[in-house]
């Protein structure tokens, strides 16, 4: 039963899951839990709103099944009610937060060589100095202030390798943009994580 | 030196992200290898990338997964009945009518 769950198509179980087939909701979840918590978990970074989001994403899945397109890929879907979902708990958050999570709207566009100019060379920026853990919180602080719109690009794109048309898809923003947001985010990390390293280094 | 056009410049960019397809992933490899500048860009994006590797994959835990089946499985459950309710209704309508 279990080897002809995970050798269904996503379409296939999606019907399944639509029935409301307890086995087609574990293998579904099973497929793209680790994924999509990792994804939420980068956005979101508090794991009650993670958590709360991850269900809801699922339970999203279950209730819109009608609207599902059989020939299109149900990864990018999955992921595009989980980001939105995801937005919806942030702006909410902020709306009774005193300190604000990342910025929404605070993402000064560059240009490609704009970006290739806020990088560092190897020689000056050896984050190695820097101990594993402290990298590691450092990172995520960065990750955590981006604005809002960089920062799920930036995931998007590097820890969860969507395409740039998947991209453009789960935003719904044309790729050019897809683009230029993601020049724009690397440029930002870039520049964060100059300034984090810069800031260690002079104390 | 060949001066890299925007495109070459996009596809390194693509290369360091880990986005490109198979074949423009041999296309940047060869550039890299054969040009100056943009073997320059790709060691300044994948040392100014490598600070995000630190960050490192975490699984789903077990009681997330079970919590979410739980809540599909009485969803599943809810809309099922609200359906045969629904039916009952038009059937008993059928009946009077």
């Amino acid at each position: 039963m279990k080897l002809t769950l995970d050798k269904q198509s996503d379409a296939d179980l999606l019907t399944r899951y639509s029935a409301g087939d307890e086995a087609a909701f574990r293998e579904i979840v099973s497929r793209y839990k680790n994924s999509l918590y990792m994804f939420l978990k980068r956005f979101i970074s508090q794991q009650d709103l993670v958590e709360d989001v991850f269900q809801e994403t699922f339970l999203q899945l279950f209730t819109s099944r009608d609207s599902f397109d059989p020939s299109r890929p149900l990864r990018p879907w999955l992921f595009t009610i989980a980001a939105n979902k995801a937005k919806d708990a942030l702006r909410k958050q902020q709306r009774t937060a005193a300190m604000p999570i990342g910025t929404i709207v605070d993402a000064e566009e560059m240009s490609f060589d704009e970006v290739l100019d806020t990088l560092s060379s190897t020689s000056t920026r050896p984050y190695e100095e820097l101990e594993k853990d402290e990298t590691t919180i450092r990172v995520r602080e960065i990750i955590a202030n981006m604005p809002e719109i960089l920062r799920e690009i930036l995931i998007l794109a590097y820890f969860n390798k969507f395409s740039y048309k998947q991209m453009a898809q789960i935003l719904s923003i044309p790729i050019g943009t897809v683009k230029s947001r993601l020049h724009t985010a690397v440029g930002r990390f870039a520049k964060d994580w100059k300034a984090a390293v810069g800031s260690k280094e002079s104390k | 030196m060949t001066q890299l056009n925007n495109e070459q410049k996009q596809l390194l960019f693509d290369y360091c992200l880990g986005l490109t397809a198979e074949n423009e992933t041999a296309e940047a490899q060869a550039l890299i290898a054969s040009n100056e500048q943009a073997a320059e860009i790709h060691s300044k994006l994948n040392a100014n990338l490598a600070p995000l590797q630190n960050i490192e994959p975490e699984s789903c835990p077990d009681e997330l997964v079970n919590r979410t089946i739980l809540r599909l499985n009485n969803a599943a459950r809810s809309s099922q009945r609200n359906l045969e309710q629904l039916l009952a209704k038009e059937q008993a309508k059928g009946l009077f009518d």
